[in-house]
Parts: C-alpha cells; sequence; structure tokens
C-alpha cells in the first residue's frame, strides 16, 4: 500500500478538487467541511511520505510499470518529502483563512486543490515531460485563481501571468524535446547516464538547453529581470492566491529546476557554461534591485510583491553557490520564506479588508486598532529583516557561509546588504502603525477582524518564531536532501 | 542563584501577560518596579558566586557548533547587570512623577521593563551570536521610547537611531559570520585571552575594525555618535537610561568583549587597527568636550558629555593594561551613576520649570537647592575631584596610562577633565550665584522653592548621595573588577 504513496496523494489531492464542486451544488452547508477535512488528510498523507522518504530512502515509482526511458517516473526523495509537505501546511493554513473569509465559490478551492496536486506531481516528477505537464496544470489554475476576482486589474494581471509564462512554458518544452533529441530519454536518471557523452558531442545543443531552461524557469520562478508578471499578478489577484503563489509555487519551479541542474548537468556543464556565475549574477540582481523596487512602491500588496522579487533571488544564490551550506541556505530559505510571506500576504489582506486602503502612507495608527494582525506582521517582517531568534535569521547565515564556501566575498556583502534594504522598507510600515496618528479628519472605518481570520495569520506569524528557535528540525531533513542533491 | 535565561524572560513572560489580561492598565506601572526589583535581587544573587572568581556559563540552545545560544556570568556581565537593574529601579520610581500627564504610560512601561530583560541579556551574554542578538533586540525595544513623543522631531530622531542602529549591527553580523567561517564554529565562546586564530593578520585586522565600527555606533563614538545627541528628543529618564547608562554602554561592552574574550589582548596589541582607534577615541573624548561646551540645550550639552565619557571607557579597555582596564570598567559605573544623576536633575528642571537651555537657568539653584545640590555633586565627579566616585576611574585611567608610558594619553586625560570643569562648573555657579533672569509670573508669585515632585526628586537625592558614598566606600566595583583582572591577566 505504502509503495503507491505518492500517487495517491496526488490522485487524492485531484478527486477532493473535482467533489468539491459536486458537494457544493448537492449541499452547500458542507463545502467547508469538505474543504478542511481535506486539508487536513493532505497534510497526513504528506507527513507519511515525507515519512516514508527519510525511513526509505529515495523510493521511485513508475505508473503502469512502464519502466525505463519512455515510462513515467516518480520519486518520493526527501525533497519531495520535505515540499509536499511544507506545501500542504501552509496549503491548509491559507485554506482556514479563505473558509474564515467566507468565500462562496467552490470552484475557487477546487482551483486550490488542482494546484495543489500539480505542486506534489511538479516536486515529484522525475522525468521532464511529466515534469511539464504538471507545470502547465499549474499555470492553467494559477492564471484562473488569478482571475477569479473578475476585476478589469486581476484579469490584466492574469493575462500578463499567461502570455509571459506561457513564453516560459515554451521554452521549457523546446528545451526538453532538444534533450530528448540529443540523449534519447525523458527520465531524469537516464538523461544523466549520458550526459557526458551529449557534452562531448552536442556541447552547443546543451548550451542552447541550457538557456532556454534558464529563461523557461527564469520566468516562472519571476527571478530578477523575468520579474515582470509578479506585481501586477500578486497584487491584483485576491490575497489567498498571492500568498500561495508567492510564499510556495514559484519556489517549487525554483526546485524543479535545480533538481534538473544538479542531477543532468551539474558538474560537467560548468566546462561548457558558467552556469554557476551567471544565476549568481542574475541572482544578486534580484536580491538588491527587488528591494529597491521595494522601497518605492506606496501599495502595501505591490511591496510585498517585490519584496518576493528579492526573496527569490536569495534562494537562487542558495542553489547556485553550488556549496553544501548554500543548499542548506536556499532549502532552509524556502522554507522560512513561505511562513514568513504567507504571514505577511495573509495580515495585508486582513488589513485590506477592514479598512479598504493599500497606501502604506494610509495605514497610520492602525497597529492600535488591529493589534493582533499587525502583531503578527511584525514578526514576520523582523523574520525577514534577520533579527536573531526568528527564522529568517538562520536561512541567511547558511547563505552568508555558502558564499563564504564558494569564495565568494561580494554575495556576502550583498546579503548583508539585502537585509539593511529589507528593513527599509518593512520598518516604515510597522512604525507608520504603531507610532504615527492618522491625519486629521481622515479617521477610519475599521471593520472588526473576527478571529477566524486572524488566528491563521497568528499560527503563521508563531511558526515564525517557532521555526527559528526549532531550527533543528527542518534542518535535519534538509541535511539529508543536500547530501542527495551533492551526490555524496 | 537562578540561571541567567530567567532573568532574562522574566520581563517577557510579564509582558505576555500583562497584555493578555490587559485589564487595570494603570497598575502596570507597579508590576514594572516589581518586576526590575526582583531581577535586581536575581543578578545580585550572582555576587558570592563572582566574588570567589567562578564564571557560570550555561548553553540554552545549540543549532550546530555555531550557531547557539550560550550564556556567561562572570564579573564584566555582573557589574554591567547590577549597575542597569539598580539605575533601571530608580528610572521607574522616577517615571512614576516624570511621566504623569504624558500619554502611552502603558506601551512606556512595557518597552522599559522589555529593554531590561534585553539588557540583561546583553550583559550575561557568552559568544557573539548571542551578544548580537540581544545588542540588535535592544535597538527595537528601544526605539518605541526614544519616539515616545510621536512628534515630527522625535519620529527623524528614531528614524535616524533605527539606520545608524541597525547599519552597525549589519557590520557586527558580517564580522561574526566571517569569524564563524575561519574557525569552522564552536570557537566562539567568549574566553579570557581570546579565541581568535592567531594566523590569519590580515583577516583578524578586517574582522577586528568590522567589529570595532559596528559596536562604535551605539558607544557613540566620533563620527559615528550623531544619532546620541538627535535621541535627546526622548523623555528624561529614557535618554537617563538608555543614553546614558544601557544602550551606550552596551557598545562599550561589546568593545571589552571582543577586545578581552574573542580576540584577547596579546592579539590586539599586534593587530594595526588597535592604533588607528585609540588615535580615535582620543579625539572623541577631546573633541566631543569641546562640542559640549558650545551647547546651551542641557540635555545636548550632556548628551555631548557622555560622548566624552564613554571614550574614557573605550580608552580604559584600549589602554590594554590592568590600571587601564580597571579605570574603563570603573567607569562603566561611575559613569552610570554620575550621568544619570544629572539627566535626572535637567529632567526635574525640565518638568518644574520647562527650561532646556543653560542660559535660561540662571538662579535657578536658589528655587530647587535639592536638584541643583545634586547637579553639583554629580558634576564634581565629573570633573574627578576626590571625594566623588569619578576620581576612582580617573586615577586608574591615569596610572593606565602611565604605565603604558604615554604621556600624551596622561595630557589629553588632564586637558579633558579641565575641559568638564569647563562645562559644568558653569552650569552650577549660574544656577546658585546668579540672579534670576526674566522670571515668568507664576514662578514670582510662589516666591520660595518649587523642587519636583518626590518620586522624580528622591531618586535624585539618593542617586546624588550614592555618588559620594560609593566614593568612600568603593569596595563593591574593586571587588568584582578584581577577579575580571584576575581572569583576564
Amino acid at each position: 500500500m505504502l509503495k503507491h504513496l505518492p500517487v495517491f496523494l496526488v490522485l487524492f489531492q485531484l478527486i477532493t478538487a473535482i467533489i468539491i464542486p459536486l458537494i457544493h451544488s448537492l449541499k452547500k452547508q458542507l463545502t467547508p467541511v469538505v474543504v478542511l477535512s481535506g486539508g487536513l488528510i493532505n497534510i497526513l498523507l504528506s507527513i507519511l511520505c515525507l515519512y516514508r522518504a527519510l525511513e526509505a530512502g529515495p523510493l521511485f515509482y513508475y505508473p503502469g510499470g512502464w519502466e525505463a526511458h519512455l515510462g513515467i517516473a516518480i520519486i518520493l526523495d526527501p525533497i519531495a518529502g520535505l515540499m509536499v509537505t511544507l506545501f500542504s501546511v501552509i496549503f491548509f493554513i491559507i485554506l482556514c483563512y479563505i473558509v474564515g473569509v467566507g468565500r462562496d465559490e467552490s470552484w475557487y478551492y477546487c482551483l486550490f486543490f488542482l494546484l495543489c496536486a500539480s505542486m506534489s506531481g511538479i516536486v515529484m516528477a522525475f522525468d521532464i515531460f511529466n515534469l511539464f505537464v504538471f507545470m502547465e496544470i499549474s499555470l492553467i489554475t494559477s492564471v484562473a485563481l488569478i482571475a477569479i476576482k473578475n476585476t478589469a486589474s486581476a484579469i490584466d494581471g492574469a493575462f500578463k501571468y499567461l502570455i509571459i509564462n506561457a513564453i516560459g512554458s515554451g521554452c521549457i518544452l523546446l528545451g526538453i524535446g532538444m534533450l530528448y533529441q540529443i540523449t534519447g530519454f525523458l527520465n531524469l536518471g537516464w538523461i544523466a547516464s549520458m550526459i557526458d557523452r551529449a557534452l562531448i558531442l552536442y556541447p552547443h545543443v546543451l548550451t542552447g538547453v541550457l538557456g532556454l531552461f534558464v529563461v523557461g524557469f527564469g520566468i516562472k520562478m519571476a527571478i530578477f529581470p523575468l520579474h515582470v508578471w509578479l506585481p501586477d499578478a500578486y497584487s491584483a489577484a485576491p490575497v489567498p492566491t498571492s500568498a500561495l503563489l508567492s510564499s510556495l509555487v514559484t519556489k517549487i519551479y525554483g526546485i524543479a529546476f535545480f533538481r534538473i541542474i544538479y542531477i543532468v548537468f551539474f558538474p560537467g556543464i560548468s566546462h561548457v557554461v558558467p552556469l554557476g556565475s551567471i544565476l549568481k549574477i542574475m541572482a544578486a540582481l534580484a536580491i538588491l534591485l527587488g528591494s529597491f523596487f521595494a522601497i518605492t512602491q506606496v501599495d502595501l500588496m505591490r511591496m510585498l510583491a517585490y519584496s518576493s522579487v528579492a526573496q527569490i533571488g536569495y534562494i537562487v544564490l542558495g542553489f547556485s553557490l553550488f556549496t553544501g551550506s548554500g543548499l542548506k541556505g536556499a532549502f532552509l530559505h524556502i522554507i522560512n520564506y513561505a511562513f514568513m510571506k504567507s504571514t505577511m500576504f495573509l495580515a495585508a489582506g486582513n488589513i485590506i479588508r477592514s479598512t479598504g486602503r493599500r497606501d502604506i502612507k494610509n495605514l497610520d495608527g492602525l497597529g492600535s486598532k488591529m493589534p493582533v494582525t499587525f502583531t503578527a506582521f511584525t514578526i514576520a517582517a523582523l523574520a525577514m529583516i534577520g533579527i536573531p531568534p526568528l527564522n529568517g535569521f538562520f536561512s541567511k547565515w547558511y547563505l552568508v557561509l555558502g558564499s563564504l564556501e564558494a569564495n565568494e566575498p561580494v554575495l556576502v556583502v550583498i546579503i548583508i546588504l539585502s537585509s539593511l534594504l529589507n528593513a527599509a522598507y518593512y520598518l516604515p510600515v510597522i512604525v507608520r502603525a504603531y507610532f504615527y496618528k492618522p491625519a486629521a479628519g481622515e479617521e477610519f472605518k475599521v471593520k472588526v477582524v473576527e478571529p477566524k481570520m486572524y488566528i491563521p495569520v497568528v499560527i503563521l506569524g508563531l511558526s515564525c518564531i517557532l521555526l527559528g528557535l526549532g531550527v533543528n528540525w527542518p534542518l535535519k531533513v534538509i541535511n539529508r536532501s543536500v547530501t542527495l542533491l551533492m551526490g555524496g | 542563584m537562578v540561571s541567567p535565561l530567567l532573568i532574562i524572560i522574566l520581563p517577557f513572560i510579564t509582558v505576555i501577560i500583562a497584555l493578555l489580561i490587559n485589564k487595570k492598565r494603570n497598575l502596570i506601572s507597579m508590576l514594572v518596579l516589581l518586576i526590575s526589583i526582583i531581577i535586581t535581587i536575581l543578578v545580585f544573587t550572582y555576587f558570592p558566586v563572582i566574588k570567589e572568581g567562578r564564571v557560570i556559563t550555561s548553553t540554552l540552545l545549540e543549532i550546530n557548533n555555531i550557531l547557539k545560544i550560550h550564556f556567561r556570568v562572570d564579573g564584566a556581565g555582573f557589574l554591567f547587570a547590577a549597575v542597569s537593574s539598580c539605575l533601571w529601579i530608580f528610572t521607574i520610581i522616577y517615571s512614576f512623577g516624570y511621566m504623569k500627564e504624558y500619554r502611552n504610560k502603558y506601551r512606556y512601561y512595557i518597552f522599559l521593563i522589555l529593554s531590561l530583560g534585553i539588557t540583561m541579556g546583553v550583559a550575561f551574554a557568552g559568544n557573539l551570536l548571542t551578544f548580537y542578538t540581544f545588542y540588535e533586540l535592544l535597538t527595537l525595544a528601544t526605539y518605541p521610547l526614544v519616539i515616545h513623543f510621536q512628534t515630527e522631531e522625535a519620529m527623524q530622531a528614531g528614524k535616524k537611531y533605527l539606520i545608524y542602529s541597525l547599519s552597525g549591527a549589519a557590520v557586527i553580523l558580517l564580522a561574526i559570520m566571517l569569524t564563524s567561517f575561519l574557525t569552522e564554529g564552536s570557537y566562539l565562546n567568549f574566553t579570557s585571552g581570546g579565541v581568535f586564530p592567531s594566523g590569519f593578520l590580515k583577516t583578524a585586522n578586517i574582522v577586528f575594525a568590522l567589529l570595532l565600527t559596528g559596536f562604535s555606533v551605539k558607544a557613540a563614538v566620533m563620527p559615528l555618535h550623531r544619532w546620541l545627541p538627535r535621541a535627546m528628543v526622548a523623555p528624561t529618564p529614557v535618554s537617563a537610561l538608555f543614553h546614558a547608562v544601557a544602550v551606550v554602554n552596551s557598545g562599550v561592552f561589546g568593545i571589552f568583549r571582543i577586545v578581552y574574550y574573542v580576540f584577547g589582548y596579546q592579539m590586539v596589541k599586534t593587530l594595526a587597527v588597535t592604533r588607528v582607534f585609540l588615535v580615535i577615541i582620543l579625539i572623541t573624548i577631546i573633541l566631543a568636550s569641546v562640542i559640549a561646551f558650545f551647547q546651551d540645550n542641557l540635555k545636548r550639552r550632556l548628551a555631548y558629555s557622555t560622548i566624552s565619557q564613554l571614550g574614557y571607557i573605550s580608552l580604559g579597555i584600549f589602554l590594554l593594561d590592568p590600571r587601564g582596564l580597571a579605570g574603563g570598567l570603573y567607569h562603566i559605573f561611575n559613569h552610570a551613576l554620575l550621568k544619570i544623576t544629572l539627566f535626572f536633575c535637567a529632567g526635574a528642571i525640565y518638568k518644574v520649570t520647562h527650561k532646556r537651555n543653560i542660559s535660561e537657568m540662571a538662579g535657578i539653584g536658589k528655587r530647587m537647592p535639592f536638584t541643583m545640590g545634586a547637579f553639583a555633586l554629580a558634576s564634581l565627579g565629573m570633573v574627578g575631584i576626590p571625594p566623588s566616585v569619578g576620581f576612582n576611574s580617573k586615577w586608574a585611567l591615569l596610572s593606565g596610562s602611565f604605565n603604558r608610558g604615554s604621556i600624551l594619553i596622561m595630557g589629553l586625560l588632564l586637558l579633558s577633565a579641565v575641559l568638564n570643569a569647563g562645562y559644568f562648573f558653569p552650569i552650577v555657579i549660574n544656577a546658585f550665584f546668579k540672579e534670576e533672569t526674566n522670571p515668568n509670573d507664576k514662578q514670582q508669585e510662589k516666591n520660595g522653592w518649587f523642587e519636583a515632585p518626590l518620586t522624580i526628586l528622591i531618586p535624585i537625592v539618593i542617586l546624588a548621595l550614592s555618588t559620594i558614598i560609593f566614593g568612600v566606600w568603593y569596595d563593591l566595583p574593586v571587588v568584582v573588577v578584581e577577579q575580571v583582572l584576575k581572569n583576564i591577566f
């Protein structure tokens, strides 16, 4: 039974996605119950996956029994286990938030579960065509999730997302085709075994493949300068969508990309293309410019969106250092960032819902009106800046250590500098909310935030503290993943 | 005797409980007073251990070799913790009177007690990372106190404070990361004699320079001092406590820790940065005194005096000589006691007369004899005239520089003492012997004393008397510092 676990997880998510609208049309009151219990079971299954991956090591699964070079290959290793667990936890909390807000749209839940299924598929895919299929599912559902608000800006954002990401998908598909042409395989393990020969025979084709992958996945990860779709999409989308897309979806594309890089191309490729340096430069630019753009924003959601651009930079940086500590930093930052950013997005959602304001300048004096929400926001912001006992500090620590191991002191300065830049755009929000008085004649009409809306935010905020003090636990799993990727 | 962790988190627990209950908000000040007294008592339970020269260490949380939260209770930490926590009690009592008619008292007391816990963390931190953690938290916890009045000026000052402090902390973090990379972990616990590996002379210079720069921000070493005079917009108890005692001393204390417990004084002697920094400190001592001379705003003058006096402490640390270090450590104690008295007096004057500038304070001694008497006593100490407490540290510093054989430093110390006298005594003379200029109507009616309320006056008088008492009976700091010296040299 446990053997089929990876497929069962994805199937469960797909089936839940389909029955939710069904149940909604039959008996409306049942929808939240089904959604939440679906989310809970999802967490349990994911934890089981993680447990299995840690216990039994990497588990390969071939649906339909088609092995070797044509069949679909699914892998359940600590990386996949960790990611599905992380995703299911954040996913569940965001589901609670949606239920708390009281969205009466079964389609929204359905799309959410579809997205969840595609994410699980991406992290567990071990052959690139299967990967591509799940990425397409994820693309379509993401577009729908952004556009579901049906406002002009939402449709505009969704359209931008669709067009640019479709270009990305095209690049990836082309790359996959070329890779298949020169190696004859789609399974990552098999490609890896052929790559040394291919590197000698077709170095230029492989360079092309790599270029296509960098652009394609770069768009999907929103790595600078391919991030242009991100601010519009995130700021126009419904808050839970932005929270999920920002905190996890883009990062999971990153995992998929770097899994290919580490398994297939690394380290042979470095003789052909200076891949590490290219990615490092892109990451460094993302970190600095993302932060600079964030400072100039007046809209709270857009500020958070640009901050995502900067944070993706950290993760890409960690992966592209090709050192143990760098990888640890990247994985740790994916986990920490998911909690920090979803806290901030949901808190921002509460703020916007109860005041109707999005401009940072108009948030003066809100701290005393929405103390719980703002406390959570503050914790997450401080974690983002990297104040020590909170979780963000530790991932930055490992990233710096990784940069030093890779002999790149400039990157260390960039990371430290960007912490200061983070402070420069997060602290003013907090200071304004707590210590400024609203301008005369601009008294607030603040809708009361109900506990069911702020409890998810509080849980996420508290987990930023817990993950900081208990950073040992994720590190255990991460260490396993790192040894796996570094091949030692 | 309890774990240092308890002392540090007691305020946090208190605040969380207070926030959860959220009733009887006006009782918070009494609660805060109670907690600070408990903490002081807990700190003093370490005294017997310190007296024997033992060092208590404990590890709270170990993430890996490098990242661990580690505490160390030793003589220097005890000195810093004891001085701060005692003065905290006085400040809270003083605040009862001073903050009476201001708004947001609840917030004020909450952050006041949180900062106490964090300051204890700074005092008892056992490695650089723990130190850095509390150092950074101290910035955040004191920020709401600095901008308490929330005026435009206060917000600007607060911004400056944040920018300076966070940048300084970032530089420290950079240095810590470099160190931990070089030492490959497990070497970062404070140990007397130093833990920095020898053999990386160039890197050691860089790391040392970075650390010094970072800590210089809070220690207000010129040219990184500019936030301090601006921060004087804070309520006077805050200026007194943080900008004379806790915050600035945390910077100095950081310098002390890195010189003697990370690098070790033997190694520091060989580093090129040491000489440069010594020159900067000397410039700071003299220049800040000169600038103080020209300040008319009393609190600003005190602020520049603080900058100069902190230079004394850093100088003591950088003399790298037992007598000199003793002088520096004594001066942590003396300066805290003296400067808080001076600030309290300035606050009392402002509270009663709403006068900020020295030029308006002529003749005020006749109206507020206790306050100005205390001010006069503390000024004597600042200059370093014998029965007062200030003499001990200056004498030790002088003999330290004599041991070092540096006539220049001795000369500059004497010059600075003269400058101190030059900017403190005119205030006192003005206050007692000049006629009142344009007294406003209200004061003429009450033709007599108009001292501040008792909650303000009593801390001032006790502190002023203690500057003399400790000047005569100086056993307590001597015992503690002796152990520190024995441990280091």
